[in-house]
């Protein structure tokens, strides 16, 4: 792939994730998180929260997860055990003065999408106002109770999947990267959590990891053009908050942090050594080393200039033996008397 | 407290000490290696968390740098309470269990109110009445419950398999944490009879709204201002019940929403045949609704835990100096702390765990060879 049109997609899909993060431009109405034990959808919905509040939009809570109320949370509503239609109610009254931009968070759709009465399409989109963009996480790893599941309608998160503007899969980024390393070596790539099928092993080593996630977005457009990305959205370690808090602009500073998963640091090398061997394929082909083995031109010109001995040796009379053949040069230090030649 | 602290293995310390406020651990164990060990050295962090090490009180001034409840008396605060609640053993289990791995004295602790038992096991489906709490009613079966060292080896798995016929509809497989560590040397029941004290209630009814009551009053029987509530097992009434998943969860969420429930702990079996995965795309696949109900549970609760302790066997077979491995992940609900001190972070890990004979647990990590 030409480096430009690489250059072109970063351009491109980098201003479409801010403006996917920062709720721009009504950019999704409906953004679906699908999130599992091995990267959690809690660090996304942190950073939605946060980039919301920047941006003055409210921002509505819809808990049945979520024990305490989050910080950044204009409502916080907690869902125990009211019935779709009252808990609909109460998200609609929450989201009223719909002049105001909204924020609606559902931290999981497990529990209403195995109640079929529940009606989870109809549910979600009643929600959507043009104001409101909701944005919903669904564990893909809680497997739904076979008496909610007809055969003959598709399954909840097919729904979903289908219903969405904006789909988030979300990874954990040790082990993106445990499968690229074991890619690279051709090896098969290795599973986690319960995948692994060791006996009482539920979430893999390196899941939720601190310094950030893996995105995976689908992005529908009004065309219904689908675009694709793999992001990388770190995560505020200790140290930055207070930096990014006395710094003057906190939300460029968010703006600018979620890169393409292929430019992390731990991640680029691979296009670049390729692109390498490319280069190399039709140049020098030169090893990739340390050290530089190539010559300048000075270099190379000094090189054929000198003489070596076996040379002078055939002028003339050759073949006398004994005789020290010497070229002075500037660093000798000549003495008449002592020296000869 | 310090003798309590000094049972816990030091490199499990910073996970057993009390977690941050509103935080959910899950602890999962499998037949070949049980949990037990763990719930001990759990109920001794939380028990003997002296706010000195427990990452949220500050060491100067005794001081709550918490986000919330910061009123109130400092003394009680530095209290926290331990409610356990067992679907799996019965009282003189634990509290066996306590003194030999934890050093606790439970009978102490329940006259001081800072610990409370909810029986789950011995009459669960006796339906006598309405339920009580009054302390240890003797279930039908009397002759099982007696107080004789003989039964003490299969004592919960006799009395499950017998309790089944009562509740017929239910056809309850085998549960594996009937398997145990039971120590042969656990004293009979004493002779200062659990009945007069306080912290002793009894769950009588699998139905989820009295096993609420019931676990709530246990709570408020406390003195302390902060509960560490432990749960051990509570996906036998998925099993035993027609209570669907979410009942279960909601009950869940009940117990851990009020204010003075610190932070919950609960156990559940991992075990394969209980965890059906991969999941079944359409419904006419082999998971049975067992397997598929434990599934969601189990992996809802670590979507909402903060931290995941999978206790499992050794993978390379059976070792006289290991009992098994213990795997510490960060569950969906882990937060990076930003403005606390390191140490509440959790760090990954995976380590080896020996019960020896006394009830003392060396935790080490691999290759460390029993120096922990």
């Amino acid at each position: 792939m030409a480096p430009s049109n690489l250059q072109h997609r970063r351009t491109h899909n980098l201003l479409l994730i801010s403006k996917l993060l920062n709720q721009r431009e009504a950019a999704s109405p409906f953004t679906l998180v699908i999130d599992s034990l091995e990267q959690s959808a809690k660090p996304l919905l942190r950073e939605y929260v946060k980039r919301a509040n920047a941006a003055k939009t409210r921002v509505v809570y819809v808990s049945i997860e979520t024990l305490h109320k989050p910080n950044g949370i204009e409502i916080f509503i907690p869902v125990t055990d009211q019935p779709p239609h009252v808990l609909q109610k109460e998200i609609a009254s929450a989201c009223a003065p719909t002049a105001i931009r909204t924020l609606l968070i559902v931290d999981s759709l497990a529990t209403l999408a195995s109640d079929p009465a529940a009606n989870l399409p109809a549910f979600l989109s009643s929600l959507i106002t043009p104001t409101t963009s909701l944005l919903a996480v669904y564990h893909a790893d809680i497997p739904l109770p076979s008496s909610s599941l007809s055969p003959y309608i598709p399954l909840p998160l097919t729904l979903l999947k289908y219903l969405a503007t904006t789909i988030f899969t979300l990874h954990s980024f040790s082990h993106v990267f445990a499968c690229k390393a074991a890619a690279d070596r051709s090896l098969a790539e290795p599973v986690f959590g319960l995948e692994e099928g060791i006996e009482g092993v539920l979430v893999g080593l390196g899941s939720n990891g601190p310094t950030g996630l893996v995105l995976e977005m689908e992005y529908r457009r009004k065309s219904g053009r689908g675009v694709k990305e793999t992001y990388f959205l770190p995560l505020p370690s200790k140290l930055q908050p207070s930096l990014v808090r006395t710094a003057s602009q906190p939300q460029r500073a968010v703006r600018e942090s979620v890169i393409l998963l292929e430019d992390h640091p731990l991640y680029r090398r691979d296009p670049e050594e390729a692109l390498n061997a490319e280069k190399g394929a039709d140049g020098d082909n030169v090893p990739d080393t340390t050290f530089n083995l190539g010559l300048t031109e000075k270099q190379r010109r000094d090189r054929e200039g000198v003489v070596l001995p076996y040379f002078d040796a055939q002028v003339g009379e050759g073949g006398m033996g004994g005789r020290i053949l010497y070229d002075m040069g500037a660093e000798d230090d000549f003495d008449e008397e002592e020296d000869e030649i | 407290m310090n003798t309590s602290r000094s049972r816990i293995p030091p490199l499990l310390e910073p996970y057993v000490r009390l977690p941050p406020e509103a935080s959910l651990i899950l602890v999962t164990s499998v037949l070949g290696a049980s949990a037990n060990w763990l719930v001990v050295r759990h109920i001794c962090g939380a028990l003997g968390s002296d706010g000195r090490k427990d990452g949220r009180v500050s060491a100067e001034d005794g001081e709550e740098i918490g986000p919330s409840n910061g009123d109130g008396n400092r003394v009680a605060d530095e209290e926290v309470g331990v409610v356990l609640v067992s679907w799996m053993r019965d009282y003189r289990f634990w509290r066996a269990e306590a003194r030999r791995g934890g050093g606790l004295d439970l009978e102490r602790l329940m006259q001081q109110h800072r610990f409370a038992f909810v029986d789950g096991l011995t009459s669960l489906f006796s339906e006598s009445a309405a339920p009580s709490p009054i302390p240890r009613p003797h279930p039908p079966a009397s002759s099982l419950s007696s107080p004789t060292s003989v039964k003490q080896t299969s004592l919960p798995a006799l009395q499950e398999s017998r309790q089944l016929p009562s509740h017929p509809a239910v056809a309850r497989p085998i549960h594996p944490h009937s398997q145990s560590q039971r120590a042969p040397s656990a004293p009979t029941p004493s002779t200062s009879s659990p009945s007069q004290t306080t912290g002793l209630s009894t769950l009588t009814s699998p139905d989820l709204p009295p096993t609420l009551r019931t676990i709530q009053a246990a709570i408020q029987t406390l003195s302390t201002r902060r509960t560490v509530l432990f749960l051990d097992d509570p996906a036998l009434l998925l099993a035993s019940t027609t209570a669907t998943v979410q009942d279960l969860a909601a009950m869940i969420r009940s117990l851990r929403a009020p204010p003075n429930v610190h932070s919950t702990v609960i156990v559940a079996g991992a075990d394969a045949p209980l965890l059906s995965f991969p999941f079944p795309s359409s419904p006419s696949s082999a998971a049975s609704p067992l397997e598929q109900d434990h599934t969601a549970f189990v992996v809802g609760l670590a979507h909402q835990a903060r931290c995941v302790m999978g206790v499992r066997r050794l993978g390379t077979g059976g070792a006289r100096d290991v009992s098994g491995v213990v795997r510490i992940t960060r569950g969906g609900d882990y937060i990076r702390v930003e403005n606390e001190d390191e140490d509440v972070e959790v760090d990954e890990k995976e380590l080896l765990y020996y019960v020896k004979g006394d009830g003392g647990v060396s935790v080490f990590e691999r290759g460390g060879g029993g120096a922990g």
